[in-house]
C-alpha cells in the first residue's frame, strides 16, 4: 500500500484511511442487501428506500473523490457544485414561494456559480463573504423592486435559508479543499476533506442504529422517531474514537483535539438532521417512494454537512491561526 | 425528419428536463408503450409537452402526437416547421370557420395507425398551476374509436418553470403523475366525468407547496 501511494505521489496514510472508509462503505451496502433481501428477520422496514438512496450517493461521493485524489481536486468541486444546485432546487420546489418572486428565484440561482466560481478560484474572503454581504444585499433588494411587500418577510426568509442549506454551507465542503495543502493538515487539503466526509456519515450511521437499538430517552422531538439521546450519545462515543484513531493522520487534530473535532461532527450532523427533520415535518412533506433515481431527495443526503462543513472548516481554519500566533507551530 | 427529433429530444430537450427541471414520475409503469391511446393532461406551460415526450425511450418518441392548436403553432413559417418536423404536432382548428371539415378526423386516422396522441382537454395553458375545465372533445374522439384508452397525466411545477407569457426558464422540480387506462363509458358525458375524477385523484397524490 505504502509503495502504491509512493507510487501515485499520494500521502500513504490518506490512501490506507480511504481504503478503509470505502471497505466500511461497502459492508454497510452488503448489510443493506442483506436487510432488503430480508435475509434476516427484521422489526421494520420502512426507512430502507432512503438508506438505499443515501448509499448510492455516498458511492456517487466515493466516486468523485477517488477522480478528485487521482486527477484532480477540483472535479470533486464541481460535483460538489452540482449537488449544491440539485439541493436548492429541491428547496425550492417544495417550499412555499410566490407567483411575484419567480425572477427573484432566478437570482438566486445565479449565486451558486458566483460562489463556486470565488471557490475554484480560491478567494478564499469572497468566497466567505458573498452569500452574507453580497446575496443578503441584493436579493431582497430584487424582491423590492419587483414590488411585491405582501408576504415579504416570510418570502425572503425562506430563500435566505434555502440559499444558507446548500450554497453557503457547501460551499464549505468544496473550500476544505482548496486549503493549502502544507499548513492545515497533514495528509492534503482532500484529507480534511476525507476526514470529514467519513466522520459525517459514520455520525449518520451510528445515530440511526442507536436510535433502533435504544428506543429511550426521547429528546422531547416530534421530528423523528430514531434520533433521541441514546443515539446522540452513541454516535459522540464511536465518532471520538474512530476520530482519535483517523484525525492525527489526515488532520491537524491530534489527542484531545482530534477526540474534540470529532464531537463536534457527530453533534453538528445530529443537528443537521433533526433540523431537516423539522423542517420537512413543518411543510408537511411525505415520504416519496417513487422518487427517479438521482433525483430528488438531495436535501436528505446533504443533511448532515449543513452545520458540519462550515464548523469545520472555520475550526480548522482558527486552530491553525492560533498555532501560528502562539507557538510559531507549523507542520 | 425522424433524425431531426431524435437529435433534437437527445441533446436539447433530455438534458433540460432531466437536470435543469428533474422529474419525480410516480406510476411510470402505466404509461403506455404502444398505441392507440390518448394521454390526457392538464396543460401549464410550453415545457409540458416536451416533458410529456421525453418519457418515452427515443425509440418511441415518433410515435407520440400532441395534438396543437393550427391557430398558434402554425402562424409563422419557422414555428410551422419546428412544429410539424420536429414536435410532430397534429394541428387542429380551434376556430373552426370552415364547418364541414372534421376536427377529429386527423386525431381520428392517427389512433387508426396505432399511434399515441397527447393532448390537453383544457384547451390552452390558462392561469399556470390551475386546473380550468375540460373540454369534451377527449371523449368525443374515444366515442369514435372506443378501443383506445384515455391515459390521464396531472403534472405540477411546469407552470412554474415556465408559465405562459414568460420566457424566462426557472428551476423547479416537477411531478407527473400517471392514471390507470379510461375507456368508453358510453356516454361523452359519463366518461369526462370518469377523466374529470381521475385528474382530482391524481392531483390529490402530489405535494403541491403554496404558490400565490
Amino acid at each position: 500500500m505504502i509503495a502504491l501511494a509512493q507510487r501515485l505521489q499520494i500521502d500513504a496514510n490518506l490512501l490506507i484511511i480511504f481504503v478503509e472508509v470505502v471497505t466500511l462503505l461497502a459492508l454497510t451496502t452488503i448489510g443493506y442487501g442483506v436487510l432488503r433481501q430480508r435475509l434476516v428477520p427484521v422489526r421494520s422496514l420502512e426507512n430502507l428506500p432512503k438508506i438505499g438512496s443515501r448509499i448510492s450517493f455516498l458511492w456517487m461521493m466515493t466516486f468523485f473523490f477517488t477522480l478528485g485524489l487521482f486527477i484532480s481536486p477540483k472535479i470533486l468541486i464541481l460535483y460538489i457544485w452540482f449537488i449544491a444546485f440539485l439541493a436548492l432546487k429541491e428547496f425550492f420546489s417544495m417550499t412555499p414561494s410566490r407567483r411575484a418572486d419567480r425572477r427573484v428565484l432566478f437570482v438566486a440561482y445565479l449565486s451558486l456559480p458566483i460562489q463556486f466560481i470565488f471557490i475554484l478560484l480560491g478567494w478564499q474572503h469572497a468566497f466567505t463573504a458573498f452569500v452574507p454581504i453580497w446575496v443578503f444585499l441584493v436579493l431582497p433588494m430584487v424582491m423590492v423592486i419587483i414590488g411585491e411587500t405582501r408576504g415579504f418577510l416570510r418570502a425572503w426568509s425562506t430563500l435566505g435559508w434555502g440559499i444558507i442549506t446548500t450554497v453557503y454551507s457547501l460551499g464549505f465542503l468544496a473550500y476544505l479543499l482548496m486549503l493549502k495543502d502544507a499548513v492545515h493538515s497533514r495528509a492534503g487539503s482532500i484529507g480534511l476533506f476525507l476526514f470529514l466526509m467519513a466522520m459525517a456519515q459514520l455520525s449518520h450511521t451510528t445515530q440511526y442504529i442507536f436510535g433502533r437499538i435504544f428506543t429511550s430517552p426521547r429528546l422531547s422531538l416530534k421530528v423523528s422517531q430514531t434520533r433521541n439521546w441514546a443515539s446522540l450519545l452513541g454516535s459522540i462515543v464511536i465518532s471520538a474514537l474512530v476520530g482519535w484513531f483517523w484525525a492525527p493522520q489526515l488532520t491537524i487534530y491530534d489527542g484531545f483535539l482530534a477526540i474534540g473535532i470529532s464531537v463536534v461532527i457527530a453533534v453538528g450532523a445530529f443537528v443537521g438532521y433533526i433540523i431537516l427533520s423539522a423542517i420537512k415535518h413543518d411543510l408537511q412533506i411525505r415520504d416519496r417512494g417513487t422518487m427517479t433515481p438521482g433525483q430528488g431527495g438531495v436535501l436528505n443526503r446533504i443533511d448532515t454537512f449543513v452545520y458540519t462543513a462550515p464548523l469545520f472548516y472555520y475550526l480548522t481554519i482558527q486552530l491553525f491561526a492560533f498555532f501560528q500566533r502562539s507557538t510559531g507551530f507549523v507542520h | 425528419m425522424k433524425l431531426y427529433q431524435t437529435i433534437f429530444f437527445l441533446l436539447i430537450v433530455r438534458p433540460i428536463v432531466a437536470i435543469v427541471l428533474g422529474l419525480n414520475i410516480r406510476h411510470g409503469e402505466r404509461l403506455p408503450m404502444q398505441g392507440p391511446a390518448i394521454i390526457a393532461a392538464n396543460h401549464n406551460s410550453h415545457l409540458d409537452t416536451l416533458t410529456l415526450m421525453s418519457l418515452w425511450p427515443l425509440s418511441r418518441v415518433h410515435q407520440v402526437r400532441p395534438i396543437a392548436a393550427a391557430d398558434y403553432f402554425l402562424k409563422n413559417a419557422k414555428l410551422a416547421w419546428f412544429s410539424l418536423n420536429i414536435m410532430h404536432i397534429i394541428p387542429i382548428d380551434r376556430e373552426r370557420k370552415d364547418r364541414t371539415v372534421d376536427p377529429l378526423a386527423a386525431p381520428q386516422e392517427a389512433l387508426d395507425r396505432d399511434e399515441i396522441l397527447l393532448l390537453f382537454p383544457e384547451g390552452s395553458r390558462g392561469e399556470p398551476e390551475k386546473l380550468s375545465e375540460f373540454k369534451s372533445g377527449v371523449a368525443r374522439l374515444l366515442e369514435r374509436r372506443p378501443e383506445a384508452p384515455i391515459i390521464p397525466v396531472f403534472m405540477h411545477g411546469l407552470g412554474k418553470a415556465l408559465p405562459r407569457g414568460d420566457f424566462l426558464l426557472v428551476p423547479f422540480f416537477a411531478d407527473v403523475v400517471i392514471g390507470e387506462p379510461i375507456y368508453w363509458r358510453g356516454s361523452v358525458r359519463d366518461t369526462m366525468q370518469a377523466y374529470e375524477s381521475a385528474m382530482q385523484v391524481l392531483a390529490a397524490e402530489v405535494d403541491r407547496p403554496v404558490w400565490e
